[in-house]
């Protein structure tokens, strides 16, 4: 196992544990659910080849519905970001010439770094409640939750990255 | 076939993707199947022991609340027992058959967000814990048992889409059914009530006794809203006594006759 792998399972085993003991359990109001473990897909390392992002995003979300007994909603919406992540960062930037190797969230401007993590945790925490609802019949719930949970879990977000990560 | 072979190497990563999510999506489907079933996976024993942990370490924090909790719940009771007593001194004791047993338990997981919630209990089937029995605590009502392990087991928490208790005006014999629409977790609804029926905001809602999981009384909640649904029927909003975000100690609430009714109810069935 070389640097990066270790790195990418000591982040995930990290952001598990923090996910399933702590956040799962923090409950802000009757609408508000936080979930940091997302920062698993957005440091991942940039590369060409997206299968080891797409597997072990999914293996990532699984692992957390297994823990919290939610059939696949976690597994489904972590495989959406990490397959729109690479498009949402070329919208984001407005260009196509990411350079894949040095590439880093704390790289890029402000401005774009937070509306990345913002487009990538409100695509995330929409599909997740549409699953976890799985009716059109509470599109407003899936809506008003989507919205507030992913204010919330931007603000830990920007938090967690600022905190625990160098400026490159 | 050259072709072919281009043809998925160019589109390798969305072919990959919705391979992921097809499984992702069975999965879902079942969890959403299994909301409407009984059936207890080992998510949920991996998940009853890691909330027990959490459970034990954060009770500590809850002390003092759930003394003050168990002073009420004690001063109630022994209110209730002072009235009992007072009642059943002319009454011939040989007479009264006590069907129903309480078992203590703790509450370790608590779901109240989801449209489809459950409770975990620290008890199973070694603590004689079985499937249809009721959950209740102080206030009322909780949940109906819908599968066991052999310490664990999981609780149809009432505010889940799929329950329906009985249940009737405490103060007159109009009975309905109730529900629970995912929206307010400190709100249920109750349906079918007849529009003739007197009903006030504060009334008081009990359970009905048409059901061997839970005796005829048990409180639920009181009347905060009411509407006409149609010429027949009123449709009845209820503020649990319980507060739902907030739930430790409970007990399950064991009908000894059970079997003995079932047996009755499936003769009759098959006559």
């Amino acid at each position: 196992m070389n640097n990066r792998t270790i790195n990418i399972l000591i982040q995930g085993i990290f952001l598990y544990f923090l996910q399933i003991l702590v956040f799962n359990h923090i409950e802000i109001g009757p609408y508000i659910k936080l979930y940091p473990y997302i920062a698993f897909v957005l440091l991942y390392p940039l590369t060409e080849n997206r299968f080891g992002l797409f597997i072990s995003s999914f293996v990532f979300g699984l692992l957390i519905d297994i823990s919290a007994g939610t059939g696949g909603i976690n597994a489904m919406s972590m495989t959406l970001c990490a397959y729109l992540r690479l498009p949402i960062l070329k919208f984001v930037l407005g260009n196509n010439d990411i350079d894949y190797n040095n590439f880093h969230l704390r790289q890029i401007p402000l401005d774009k770094g937070l509306s990345f993590i913002f487009l990538m945790t409100l695509i995330f925490c929409l599909m997740l409640y549409s699953m976890s609802y799985f009716s059109t019949e509470y599109i407003g719930s899936i809506i008003l939750k989507s919205l507030l949970s992913t204010f919330a879990t931007f603000f830990i977000l920007i938090l967690g990255i600022f905190t625990f990560t160098k400026p490159r | 076939m050259h072709q072919l072979i281009s043809l998925l190497q160019k589109y390798r990563f969305f072919l990959l993707f919705l391979l992921l999510e097809s499984i992702g999506l069975i999965l879902t489907l079942n969890y959403h199947n299994y909301q409407k079933t009984k059936y207890i996976n080992a998510s949920n024993a991996f998940n009853a022991s890691i909330n027990k942990r959490i459970f034990n370490f954060s009770s500590y924090f809850k002390l003092e609340k759930n003394n003050k909790i168990l002073v009420d719940d004690n001063f109630r009771l022994m209110k209730q027992l002072v009235s009992l007593k007072e009642r059943t001194d002319t009454i011939i004791q040989d007479t009264i058959h006590e069907s129903f047993e309480l078992i203590q338990t703790e509450i370790i997981l608590n779901q109240y967000k989801n449209i489809d919630n459950f409770l975990i209990i620290s008890s199973g089937i070694q603590q004689g814990i079985g499937v249809d029995m009721g959950l209740i605590n102080d206030k009322g009502v909780l949940g109906i048992v819908n599968n066991v392990s052999n310490n664990y087991a999981s609780i149809l928490s009432i505010l889940n889409s799929n329950i329906k208790i009985n249940a009737r005006l405490k103060n007159s014999n109009y009975f309905g059914t109730i529900s629970w629409n995912g929206k307010n977790y400190n709100r249920v609804q109750i349906e079918d009530i007849p529009r003739q029926a007197t009903v006030e905001i504060g009334d008081t809602i009990v359970t009905g006794g048409r059901s061997i999981i839970f005796p005829d009384g048990m409180p639920i909640g009181r009347v905060s809203s009411l509407e006409s649904r149609d010429k027949t029927y009123k449709s009845i909003e209820i503020e649990l006594f319980n507060d739902m975000a907030s739930l430790s100690n409970a007990y399950i609430i064991k009908n000894e006759d059970a079997a003995e009714i079932l047996n009755l109810e499936n003769l009759a069935r098959e006559q």
